[in-house]
């Protein structure tokens, strides 16, 4: 037999699990190979030094230490709402100061001042882009935070966030088409 | 035992927390026993134990009821002691910094046995500390818990065939150390016995 044979059998031969003349046919080769009766003398003491294994047991006291970190945790864990009202305003401050300071302001000026020009529609693509980009990033983050707490907050996140961009631009076409109207009564 | 435990997962289920206690309570030592010989010492392995509860706590709504609960929580338990040797290694944490590995203590033994049963341990963690972390988990699995292969499959979430072949080069390699260990003691041996007159002679 061969030496690679009795080597795969070994696992099974350590374990019990082998057949009866394949363990034969092993210790046959065992007597007669050096190396693979050391490999197996190895096995042996491995399989009775972790035989002999015991489960040991936590301190005394264990589930009473459980039940105070539980009591930690949750006396310490935001509730899932506060972290949604937290991080929308957050998200809605940031978005009023980024805003004007991307030209928002200065676009519906301009627009006041020259309603027939066509650079309003360049304007209108670069502001879409600025405040889709600081949106995505904040989002991403907020969102982040809130898929933590169930799939429903980022829903109702995101939700909110489209009906808060698409009420200012619609604020803000009013408010142009009303600035137009008065310029072209004048 | 499984009717109780289903009990008691319904109960918790439903924010009864002492039913969950009692949970934590039944599973305390296979928890602690398995982050105890992954990690190789008692305090980090407490923490391990009961940072697996807890997680089991917040995660106990994810718990398919097709499944063995011994199992799921298990294999929670065996994630969190690899995360944490991952970050132990990433932290280059050096095996002198830890705490002192605590033996499982064992009332009313007699003092050979508890020398013996000492210095078995003592291999024991030697050896494991050696192995990679997913050999490691898997000797644990096999040797103190005494499951099957695809019951390792399910808790690890590797194939039958991956555990087979990681428990195979798993018992090698410690079957490697062990004989190295004992080639050591044994070069040492009479050098000891040497010495030792001279020592008596002062």
């Amino acid at each position: 037999m061969k030496c690679e044979i009795v080597q795969e059998q070994m696992m099974d031969g350590v374990t019990g699990t082998l057949g009866a003349r394949r363990m034969a046919e092993s210790y046959a080769h065992l007597r007669q190979c050096t190396s693979c009766r050391e490999r197996w003398e190895a096995l042996q003491r491995v399989e009775s030094l972790l035989g002999h294994a015991q489960l040991c047991a936590p301190a005394p006291g264990f589930s009473v230490r459980l039940q105070k970190r539980l009591a930690h945790r949750r006396s310490t864990r935001w509730s899932p709402l506060a972290i949604f009202f937290i991080a929308f305003s957050t998200l809605l401050v940031t978005g009023l100061v980024f805003l004007p300071s991307n030209g928002i302001f200065q676009w519906v000026w301009y627009q006041a001042q020259d309603p027939r020009s066509l650079a309003w529609l360049q304007d209108v693509l670069d502001q879409l882009v600025i405040t889709g980009r600081v949106m995505t990033h904040l989002a991403g983050t907020v969102m982040f935070m809130l898929f933590r707490h169930g799939w429903w907050l980022p829903i109702l996140g995101y939700g909110l966030l489209a009906g808060l961009i698409i009420a200012a631009w619609m604020g803000l076409y009013s408010l142009t088409k009303v600035r137009r109207a008065v310029m072209h009564r004048a | 035992m499984i009717d109780r435990e289903r009990v008691w997962v319904e109960e918790a289920l439903a924010g009864n927390e002492e039913s969950f206690i009692q949970l934590a309570d039944a599973y305390a030592s296979p928890v602690y026993n398995l982050a105890y010989r992954m990690l190789g010492n008692a305090a980090e392995a407490e923490d391990a134990a009961q940072e697996t509860f807890i997680r089991v706590y917040t995660r106990l709504h994810t718990y398919d009821r097709s499944r063995k609960f011994s199992s799921w929580l298990l294999s929670i338990a065996s994630h969190h002691c690899i995360d944490r040797l991952r970050r132990r290694r990433d932290n280059a944490v050096s095996l002198d910094e830890l705490p002192p590995w605590n033996e499982p203590a064992c009332e009313g033994e007699a003092p050979v046995q508890k020398v013996i049963r000492r210095e078995r341990e003592e291999t024991i963690r030697r050896l494991l500390d050696q192995l990679p972390p997913h050999y490691r988990l898997v000797m644990v699995l096999r040797y103190w818990y005494d499951l099957s292969y695809e019951e390792m499959a399910e808790v690890t979430g590797s194939t039958v065939s991956a555990i087979k072949s990681r428990l195979h080069r798993a018992r090698l390699h410690m079957a490697e150390l062990l004989t190295e260990e004992r080639k050591r003691s044994d070069q040492w041996r009479p050098v000891m016995g040497k010495a030792q007159p001279v020592a008596m002679g002062r």
